[in-house]
């Protein structure tokens, strides 16, 4: 799959990725990990990733496992999400809680590895699943 | 609209679509705050309709639950397993009230 780095391409493809996911025998388990986890990056790339203006194109590619396999890729920053610390305090009270930072813990959560590399002026990121 | 809203005894329930994410999270957003800005102190999100939410979906729960802990009522009711889960894993279902049914959740924000 291949989407640019639009807010309107992410939601367009949010809906394909559900749909393919529904055809397949992948439990609802893993399908919404898989979307989660989709969804938190791209929505990352597309925010963060770029300074221009131009279009970019986005890569993901799911093979269904088990394991299952999800790798994306993107030409923006390099970025290794794998060496981010862990923000997020999910056991402070509501009042100290932060709007936002959440999107990298829930990947985390929803992943059994994570594996980073840049080549050529890729990010390239392979999320393994637990199923 | 991304969120249908009812109002039953006092409370305010808004019913989210099917997919509570990047591209439905601003509408919710704006129309929560608009009920909030409009005079409503007690909000129940029901999703009963609802099969995903993601973290711009958390983001507009946690703000609507910051506006209205000191002044009112928020809870939410009818998330399926996988919501739940998010609602575990984020921390969200100890700093939020998550109630089983609608029934529940109105019981819970109507009484005094």
């Amino acid at each position: 799959m291949t989407l640019n780095n639009r807010a309107e391409d992410l939601g367009a493809a949010l809906l394909k990725l559900e749909a393919f996911l529904e055809r397949t025998d992948t439990s609802p388990k893993l399908g919404y990990a898989i979307q989660l986890v989709f969804e938190e990056l791209v929505t990352n790339i597309i925010k963060y990733g770029y300074d221009d203006q131009d279009l970019h194109q986005i890569h993901a590619d799911i093979s269904l496992g088990p394991p299952t396999v999800l790798t994306i890729e993107d030409d923006g920053h390099p970025y290794d999400p794998t060496t981010q610390a862990e923000e997020v305090d999910t056991l402070a009270p509501q009042e100290e809680r932060q709007i936002g930072g959440l999107g990298l813990h829930l990947v985390r959560a929803q992943t059994t590895s994570m594996r980073y590399a840049r080549t050529a002026r890729l990010n390239r990121l392979e999320l393994v699943f637990a199923e | 609209m991304s969120l249908t809203s009812s109002k039953q005894s006092g409370v305010l329930v808004m019913m989210p679509g099917s997919r509570l994410d990047t591209q439905t999270a601003p509408e919710a957003d704006a129309q929560i705050a608009a009920a909030i800005a409009g005079g409503e102190t007690r909000i129940l999100i029901d999703f009963a309709q609802t099969r995903y939410i993601s973290s711009a979906g958390l983001r507009v729960l946690l703000k609507a639950s910051k506006q209205l802990g000191k002044v009112g009522a928020f809870g939410l009711c009818n998330a399926n397993p996988q919501i739940r889960e998010v609602l575990d894993i984020s921390g969200f279902a100890t700093i939020m009230h998550c109630y089983g049914g609608l029934d529940e959740g109105l019981e819970a924000l109507t009484s005094p």
